[in-house]
């Protein structure tokens, strides 16, 4: 391959790559973002995978320096493909190198074109395929989704695990996810099953749960739900895919195409004027990011920035009146983990709300080496992800944490299968559940 | 490029796994650079997981003659870590462990790839801390800060990484591993391997000094109508005998660029001092008295006190927004470094902000009030050549600018590749000279890091330094290359031997300065007399009473605590020449630390005429005098002494 096709697909072929990445400080091509690194290596200890290897190979810094001289023609990418798979696969995406990083260099972004330009899936192939239904055959995948929950029940995944059926199948994956899914009442999911037949006539707020919510952890959705309906009339949209697993998984053209199907959709309702609220701060910082994915499409960019000014995180949805927190145990903390891990507002206001309403028993957990690795978003090797959630886990203990907020459902999933191994005593909550 | 023989390989494949060998391209790629502006990619990486296999492995090296650089985080301004002539770069993150944490006997073991900040981490909660700061400590190691002779913010007050550490391991390199202690008899080779860049040899080990934790602190921001006001207050302060913990300061200009983008709400004025103070509580308010009135004095504008952690870090937020503020600005950033005494700083800032205005580069101006150094931190774009070539040649000038000031080319960041080129405009033909012995004597293969801090080719270029005209008599003496001891009373040594020769006709005490706080004697001054002379003018020293030399006191190795507040020094090698190293500022990181050379060298290698040394306005502790012991001799100092003096004029 010739080594400047990198070049050349950025700015000529943004069916593959984005031509620029929109950063705080403007907007970048992928080499400009990347020149714009100091190596200063303040971002070294940050990042989960360097604190796991000591290695500047996973280092932020070294993953952004390998980028760059590829895109210079300094090293060649055929030559060199398998150093560069791994480069792709031990970032989990998790954004702590940005977020150290002085000049706010979105190393992520810059990993997911490298994904993109080895053309590599990093999930099973079976998962992979199921995902991809979700858009494509929205009616095989909910079929199939649902009758395995249903089956799961039955105790039948687990039969599937045990009798390495599911590794034979190609599922192994089901493994993981089985260990992840909190068990729920039966009443919650009765609950969440009328509600989501439900649908407002003249909405003012469009609710839009992330897929686990929707699929895995009806008791979040309902607190979502309900925040939405203390002020507004809301609607549901459960089915409507974002293009964020496109994203991350590397075809920004069918990315691009979902998205446009959701800001039409959007805009057809009252006139693309209705705040749309999500319960996973990763899609929250991909949906806000959108702009991103249309900047060769100057009449789509216009559109979608209409579009993400609308968006909103479940918290901004918090009453301004004192929040009755209930009976949560204390100390608690939060876990910020999520995609790209944006300095948000939600994030900022999350934090401000907790100290007030917690005081000195919210303790912040800066100390922590990782993130907690969130599944899909950077499919990290199961030996890793083990290390990397002890690296998350180990101050949190420390500091005899017993409530964990979190900000999604796939970081609530993980937490709640870490925490069944590292801390029992760790009650993980989603952000949305903290209002009763 | 050349590749590492297969030989090599298999034999260091044996004492250090196939799996830690790296030689793929995008590995090599890799580990050529780290924040400075050079890139060398070098031929292999090892990975040294265990500190055990260093011996073997250097030795190996030497066997095939391989050049090695050792590499940390990575995080220095100098080009450091970059493998000029090759050969392969010895990773040390991994040895990142803290071997023990005494807090009885108030010191740490550590590996030297422990993380600077991880380590005041573990001490905190013991109630300690470890004093040197560098603004990188979330990420620089220890080992690096040593081989850098790092330091912060807190330097004024508690010295740079020198001064913390107390013993370590080191492999030369040859291989040979050695143990080296501030308290052995003889020259404290110890604090040449500080600012020694990696090219004398490798640290495998340190013993550092812990302190604890103080028990207030109060921070100060203060704008003044002036630089030179601002720095008249820190003089005062000085004078009153107050040490604050950091001094910190910006110039306007910098505050403005900082203010656009962190919006911290500093006062725009010509120039911003942040004081902070540490001690006890009763001490905190007599000082916080003194400071403001002393700022007061000095039309400060404005008093802004904080005290809760929480207020003191909002006064904080600007000056460690500074690189981010640049760094957000164009694409790249060179960090600068460079020292003066402190009484030069208004001066040299000025023009220095000329520099950058004539040449139109966005930059801003960050200093260590306290001990004369500042930091350039210029925006540029690193994929415009031309601009990266004026950006260089400006912090050349810049840093000339410091060398005429009385200054120093490196306060904290060391030389490197970057800087190398100037040292012949701070030192003369003989004291590189010298620097290239050192080098020679240690590493004659040059193999250490080669090609670092010494210019390659010096000799046209670098003057040759004169001595004053009272010297001749030595310079003679020395010519006739007839074998002599040095002596100042001969109250230590006591020899009857008839070949001596007596420091005591330089008697002289040069001068004593009240605005930097640093007096200059001749070594022949008796010590005592000194303490008499500065006392009437209620001025004190470290120096304990004594009735020999100050030259005897230095260099017979009695007072190893009065080594850190030694800050220049004039001498005579064994061949006539005549060598100068340091001067009135108070940090220096250009060349190997001569100082130390000297210090405890019991005339074996130099005959010394002078010395620079911190005075102070309020009594300190005063060095303990230790009973003299004879040079205790091993294999580096031997190769020293016969590169020094092959002769053996001195006995
Ligand atoms: C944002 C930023 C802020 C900074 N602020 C400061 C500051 O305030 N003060 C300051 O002094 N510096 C500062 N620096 C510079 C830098 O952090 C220091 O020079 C630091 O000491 C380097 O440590 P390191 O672990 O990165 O060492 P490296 O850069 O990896 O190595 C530095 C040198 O030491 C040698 N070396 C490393 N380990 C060993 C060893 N075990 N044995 C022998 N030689 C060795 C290397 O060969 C190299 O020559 C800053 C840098 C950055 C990027
Ligand atoms: S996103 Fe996370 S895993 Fe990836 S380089 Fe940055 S810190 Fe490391
Ligand atoms: S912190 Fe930012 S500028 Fe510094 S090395 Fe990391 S990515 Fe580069």
């Amino acid at each position: 391959m010739n080594v400047f096709s990198f070049c050349d697909i950025d700015f000529k072929k943004p069916k593959n790559h984005l031509p620029s990445l929109e950063t705080p400080f403007g907007t970048r091509s992928i080499r400009d973002s990347l020149a714009y690194c100091n190596r200063c290596g303040l971002c070294l200890q940050q990042c989960p995978f360097y604190v796991l290897t000591q290695e500047e190979t996973f280092s932020p810094r070294g993953r952004n320096q390998a980028l760059l001289l590829l895109i210079e023609g300094k090293l060649n990418l055929e030559k060199n493909k398998k150093q560069f798979l791994r480069l792709a696969t031990t970032c989990s995406l998790c954004g702590r190198c940005t977020q150290s990083c002085p000049g706010k260099i979105p190393t992520p972004q810059h990993l997911l074109e490298l994904r993109r330009l080895l053309k590599v899936r990093f999930l099973p192939k079976t998962l992979q395929l199921l995902l991809q239904w979700r858009a494509d055959f929205p009616t095989l995948f909910y079929g199939l989704t649902q009758s395995g929950l249903f089956l799961r029940r039955w105790g039948v995944v687990k039969l599937l695990r045990f009798s390495g059926l599911a590794n034979l199948l190609g599922c192994s994956w089901l493994h993981q996810i089985d260990r992840m899914i909190p068990p729920t009442k039966k009443a919650i999911r009765k609950k969440w099953s009328i509600l989501k037949k439900e649908q407002e006539e003249k909405p003012s707020l469009i609710y839009l749960p992330s897929l686990e919510t929707e699929l895995f952890l009806p008791d979040i959705a309902i607190s979502a739900w309900t925040l939405a309906t203390q002020k507004h009339r809301p609607v549901l949209w459960t089915r409507t895919p974002t293009g964020l697993f496109e994203y991350v998984y590397g075809n920004v053209r069918k990315a691009r195409q979902q998205l446009k199907k959701l800001i039409t959709r959007h805009a057809q309702l009252q006139k693309g004027t209705l705040p749309l609220v999500t319960d996973s701060m990763d899609v929250y910082n991909y949906l806000k990011q959108a702009a991103n994915l249309f900047e060769n499409y100057p009449g789509w960019k216009r559109k979608a920035v209409q579009f993400s000014q609308q968006v909103l995180f479940v918290t901004d949805l918090f009453p301004q009146k004192k929040i009755n927190v209930g009976a949560i145990a204390t100390p608690v903390a939060l876990d910020t983990s999520a995609l790209f891990k944006t300095e948000n507002t939600p994030s900022k206001n999350t934090q401000k709300i907790l100290s007030t309403l917690f005081l000195k028993n919210f303790v912040y957990c800066d100390d922590r080496q990782a993130d907690l690795p969130a599944f899909g978003y950077g499919f990290v090797s199961k030996n890793n992800a083990n290390q990397l959630r002890l690296l998350a886990f180990r101050p949190l203990v420390k500091k005899e944490i017993k409530t964990l907020f979190v900000f999604s459902g796939w970081a609530l999933m993980e937490a709640f299968a870490a925490g069944k191994k590292h801390a029992p005593q760790i009650q993980a909550m989603h952000i949305a559940q903290l209002n009763g | 490029m050349r590749k590492l023989s297969p030989a090599f390989l298999k034999q260091c494949a044996k004492i250090i796994g196939k799996e830690n060998i790296l030689t793929d391209d995008v590995s090599l790629a890799l580990y050529s650079y780290d924040c400075s502006l050079s890139h060398t990619k070098p031929e292999g990486v090892l990975l040294i997981r265990k500190a055990e296999w260093l011996a073997p492995l250097v030795t190996l090296l030497y066997q095939y003659k391989i050049p090695f650089v050792p590499r940390a985080s990575a995080t220095n301004h100098a080009g450091g870590c970059t493998p000029l002539n090759g050969g392969v770069i010895l990773n040390l993150t991994h040895l990142n462990h803290i071997l023990e944490i005494n807090t009885a006997q108030e010191y740490a073991w550590v590996e030297p790839g422990v993380v600077t900040a991880h380590l005041t981490e573990a001490l905190a909660s013991y109630g300690f801390f470890y004093a040197p700061d560098p603004a990188s400590s979330t990420v620089c190691t220890i080992g690096g800060n040593f081989a850098q002779n790092a330091s912060g913010a807190r330097c004024m007050k508690y010295g740079g990484t020198l001064n913390h550490v107390l013993e370590a391991d080191v492999i030369l390199p040859n291989g040979e591993p050695l143990h080296l202690s501030l308290q052995e008899p003889g020259a404290d080779l110890l604090g040449l391997l500080a600012g020694s860049e990696g090219t004398l040899g490798l640290i495998t080990r340190l013993k550092v000094k812990i302190l604890p934790l103080a028990k207030h602190i109060k921070t100060f921001l203060v704008p003044f109508p002036s630089l030179q006001e601002s720095i008249q207050a820190v003089t005062d302060l000085v004078a009153q005998g107050i040490l604050p913990r950091c001094v910190e300061a910006l110039d306007q200009s910098t505050i403005q660029a900082i203010e656009n983008f962190a919006h911290a709400g500093y006062p725009i004025a010509p120039a911003v001092l942040l004081f902070e103070l540490d001690g006890d509580e009763e001490q905190i308010n007599k000082e916080t008295q003194l400071l403001q009135d002393i700022c007061s004095r000095h039309h400060a504008l404005d008093f802004k006190m904080a005290e809760e952690e929480t207020e003191r870090e909002k006064l904080w937020k600007a000056r460690r927004s500074a690189y981010a503020a640049m760094a957000q600005l164009a694409p790249n950033v060179l960090v600068g470094d460079g020292t003066v005494p402190r009484s030069e700083l208004p001066n040299a800032l000025q023009k220095i902000r000329q520099l950058l205005d004539e040449h139109h580069l966005r930059a801003c101006l960050l200093f260590h009030a306290g001990d004369g150094n500042f930091h350039p931190q210029i925006v540029f774009n690193g994929q415009n050549k031309q601009e990266v070539i004026q950006v260089k040649n400006v912090l050349k000038q810049i840093l000339k600018t410091c060398v005429d000031c009385q200054g120093t080319l490196s306060g904290e960041h060391g030389i490197g590749v970057e800087k190398r080129s100037l040292m012949t405009y701070q030192y003369d033909k003989q004291t590189l000279d010298l620097f290239a012995c050192i080098k020679h004597a240690t590493d004659p293969d040059n193999l250490a890091n080669p090609l670092k801090i010494l210019p390659v080719h010096y000799e046209e270029e670098a003057k040759n330094a004169s001595f004053p005209a009272e010297y001749q008599v030595i310079h003679d003496t020395l010519k006739e290359e007839k074998p002599f001891r040095i002596v100042g009373t001969n109250s230590r040594l006591g020899t009857k031997e008839s070949s001596l020769f007596s420091t005591r006709r330089f008697n002289r005490i040069l001068e004593i300065d009240t605005t930097n706080y640093v007096a200059t004697a001749q070594t022949g001054v008796l010590v005592n007399d000194l303490i008499q002379t500065l006392s009437a003018q209620h001025l004190f020293c470290s120096w304990a009473p004594s009735a020999g030399t100050l030259g005897g006191a230095f260099a017979s190795g009695c007072m190893p605590a009065i080594y850190q507040h030694i800050l220049g020094v004039e001498a005579f090698l064994p061949d006539g020449s005549f060598i100068r190293y340091g001067g009135k500022f108070v940090k220096n990181a250009a060349g190997y630390p001569l100082t130390r050379l000297l210090a405890g060298s019991q005339g074996e290698w130099a005959l010394i005429t002078q010395l620079t040394f911190r005075i102070f306005a309020s009594p300190v502790p005063v060095a303990k005098e230790k009973p003299f012991k004879s040079f205790q001799w091993n294999t580096w100092s031997k190769a020293l002494k016969k590169e020094l003096d092959p002769k053996g004029i001195f006995k």
